[in-house]
């Protein structure tokens, strides 16, 4: 790929240098590499389209088809975060990348998959709309809840048990099955958090007799799963009381959106779809916020 | 040797479950983390080693070094770059960074490394075969659900393990650093606290040197030799700006002394390369002391300390320590009613050799 002049004159100026290994570990290089850069988005935009088109035409001639979709996936840009008193800049950083920048982002011949932070489409609901009108799809938890609701979803329970019996045919006799949807419900259908509830109720295990697990003998996993959820601190309580009234994100100011970030990052704050997309505060968390409103009457 | 690990219930809770992990499933990644005091957490490993051996499946175990707090991104490509290493044998993988509970840049350094291996998770995923413990401070699951909420969320198990209340350590001491637990308020620190005080204060630049020597002192007796370097580094940068503002040479003792401050920390950490540079920039200086102030009393037992420094490197240096003891005879003879220097000298015939420490405040 060619380059402008002045990041040509900076690796040529750093003869045997990794170019990748000092952007990684030498932030003044970095910082020197960047501000070269700016003011040439544009044509560096335009440089990396060619080569991709370049390389969407190299694969088509491969598999001589002429037409052949190509699909690239741009993965973990959802990880980007900012820390401390730098988030607001790095948040904002990621809504212009996708908003200001959106036009860069589409690129001619390919079809791309971008990850993209949660929290961008409480940002700006019109993400899709912008990048060739995609509309961004969400990786939800399974439906254990009815919609807008705490009642459980029978069906959605019955998944999870099918899910646990392609693994282990015989389940239910470590646990029974109230114990084992109880589990489900205290996961919100997160999978990785189901199967990680699970986990922890076998060491406890010293004795056959005490199979298959009840719901009372599961708690104890409840209890540490949700013990490394927390301390909470109250405004946060505040506020995860209101989502759980409302099921929406309640973001009231730009400058929350770090704390909005960090529940939807930490599972404090689940997403489900039922039809439409909403919001909980995690199922082990409510006897905790719903107490801290009502001590304090928030 | 640690003595074995006491085990009550909530103690012998968390063994077990972290015995059963590698035990359950020593096959393919899995991660855990152990927020752990540091005396606990060395005993279980101890414990959890003995028990994983037996089965042919000993653990594979890193502390973290003192270049850690300068450097831990280091240790994120250390660990990566190991991956094939340690997939290719039995036994899960220990990584243990929680000393320094209460050093503020090690937290600093153990936050970065957290939001780097987080940022690779997909590798520890992909070409780690092996269970692998992380092991951080006590207090530290906060900051981890923070820093790295991808691998938190990848977490197969985490458990908490502090001191037991009758098994305390009731004093923190710098030798028993490997057991040194407990993170001590700054409120505890006086010279500490008013030192950053001071560097915070619009006449920051006036600050008192003799109270970041202090200050550092205070911080290695409780087992924060990062945050020590940290207020060296400080008073030195301070010491030099001073000493180029001042042709006239009126600072450069405090200048020696700052050098030697640092030197003291850097000994402490076993940083010999770092001590030797400041102690023979210290010894330079209270030569070129000596010869313009003409052998003042003070400024030839400022150098006789240098030359113990210096002489104190491994593997020692006896030319130094021979001209030391020279000084400290000279000063006997002609001051012999001064304590110090007496003691001096008996201190060195019955140390044969023994290293110095750091800068010291003006004798008498």
């Amino acid at each position: 790929m060619q380059t402008k002049v002045e990041v040509k004159e900076f690796a040529a100026r750093l003869p045997g240098v990794d170019i990748k290994a000092a952007l990684k570990s030498d932030p003044d290089f970095k910082r020197r590499v960047q501000e070269a850069a700016r003011g040439h988005v544009a044509q560096l935009a335009r440089e990396a389209h060619d080569f991709l088109a370049e390389a969407v035409r190299f694969v088509r001639e491969r598999a001589s088809e002429p037409a052949c979709k190509v699909v690239l996936l741009i993965d973990s840009v959802e990880r980007i975060r900012g820390v401390g008193s730098e988030a607001m800049a790095v948040y904002e950083s990621v809504r212009n990348l996708f908003f200001g920048h959106a036009e860069l982002l589409r690129v001619p011949l390919l079809h791309i998959v971008y990850t993209i932070p949660p929290y961008l489409s409480v940002l700006g609901p019109g993400t899709g709309a912008q990048i060739g009108g995609a509309v961004p799809r969400r990786l939800v938890s399974t439906h254990v809840f009815k919609d807008r609701s705490r009642d459980p979803d029978l069906e959605g329970l019955a998944v999870l048990r099918t899910v646990v019996e392609r693994r282990y045919a015989d389940w239910s006799q470590l646990f029974d099955q109230k114990a084992l949807d109880q589990l489900a419900i205290s996961s919100g259908g997160d999978l990785r958090e189901f199967f990680r509830l699970i986990r922890l109720c076998l060491p406890a295990v010293r004795d056959d007799l005490q199979l298959p697990l009840s719901p009372t003998a599961v708690k104890a996993a409840e209890n540490a799963a949700r013990s490394e959820m927390l301390p909470i601190p109250g405004e946060h309580l505040v506020w995860l009381q209101r989502i759980a009234r409302t099921h929406d994100p309640c973001l009231e100011k730009d400058g929350e959106m770090p704390t909005l970030a960090h529940f939807l990052d930490n599972r404090l704050v689940l997403n489900y779809r039922n039809g439409s997309d909403w919001y909980d505060v995690h199922p082990l968390l409510r006897e905790l916020v719903d107490a801290h409103v009502a001590r304090t009457g928030a | 040797m640690l003595p074995a690990l006491a085990l009550d219930a909530p103690t012998e809770r968390v063994a077990v479950n972290l015995l059963r992990h590698p035990e359950w499933q020593y096959d393919g990644f899995s991660l855990v983390f152990l927020f752990a005091d540091v005396g606990p957490s060395l005993q279980l490993a101890d414990w959890l080693d003995q028990r994983l051996a037996m089965q042919g499946r000993p653990l594979h175990r890193h502390e973290a070094k003192d270049s850690f707090v300068r450097h831990p991104e280091a240790a994120v490509d250390l660990l990566v770059n190991r991956l094939a290493d340690l997939s290719a044998q039995p036994g899960g993988v220990w990584f243990a960074i929680q000393r320094h509970p209460g050093d503020v840049q090690w937290n600093r350094a153990r936050t970065l490394f957290l939001a780097r291996l987080n940022e690779r998770r997909f590798l520890l995923e992909r070409d780690l075969k092996r269970p692998l413990v992380l092991v951080l401070p006590a207090h530290f699951r906060a900051e981890t659900r923070a820093m790295a909420p991808d691998i938190w969320h990848k977490r197969d198990l985490s458990e908490e393990l502090r001191w037991l209340p009758d098994t305390a350590p009731t004093s923190v001491q710098v030798s028993m650093e490997p057991l040194a637990t407990r993170a001590v308020e700054d409120g505890c620190l006086p010279a500490f606290a008013e030192w950053q005080r001071m560097a915070s204060a619009s006449a920051a630049e006036q600050a008192f040197l003799p109270t970041a020597w202090k200050a550092s002192n205070e911080l290695l007796a409780v087992g924060r030799p990062g945050d020590a370097e940290h207020v060296a580094r400080s008073a030195l940068s301070l010491a030099r700006r001073r000493a180029q503002a001042k042709a006239d040479g009126s600072s450069e003792r405090d200048l020696s002394v700052s050098l030697d401050n640092l030197g003291g920390v850097a000994q402490a950490q076993g940083d010999w390369t770092q001590a030797e540079a400041v102690y023979r920039e210290s010894l330079a200086l209270r030569r070129q002391l000596v010869e313009r102030l003409g052998g003042t009393p003070e400024s030839l037992d400022d150098l006789a300390v240098s030359l113990l420094n210096v002489a104190a490197i491994p593997p020692g240096d006896s030319a130094a320590r021979a001209e030391a003891v020279a000084i400290y005879r000279r000063l006997r003879t002609r001051f012999p009613d001064t304590a110090r220097y007496v003691q001096r000298l008996q201190a060195l015939s019955g140390e044969n050799g023994a290293p110095q420490g750091s800068g010291t405040m003006p004798a008498g």
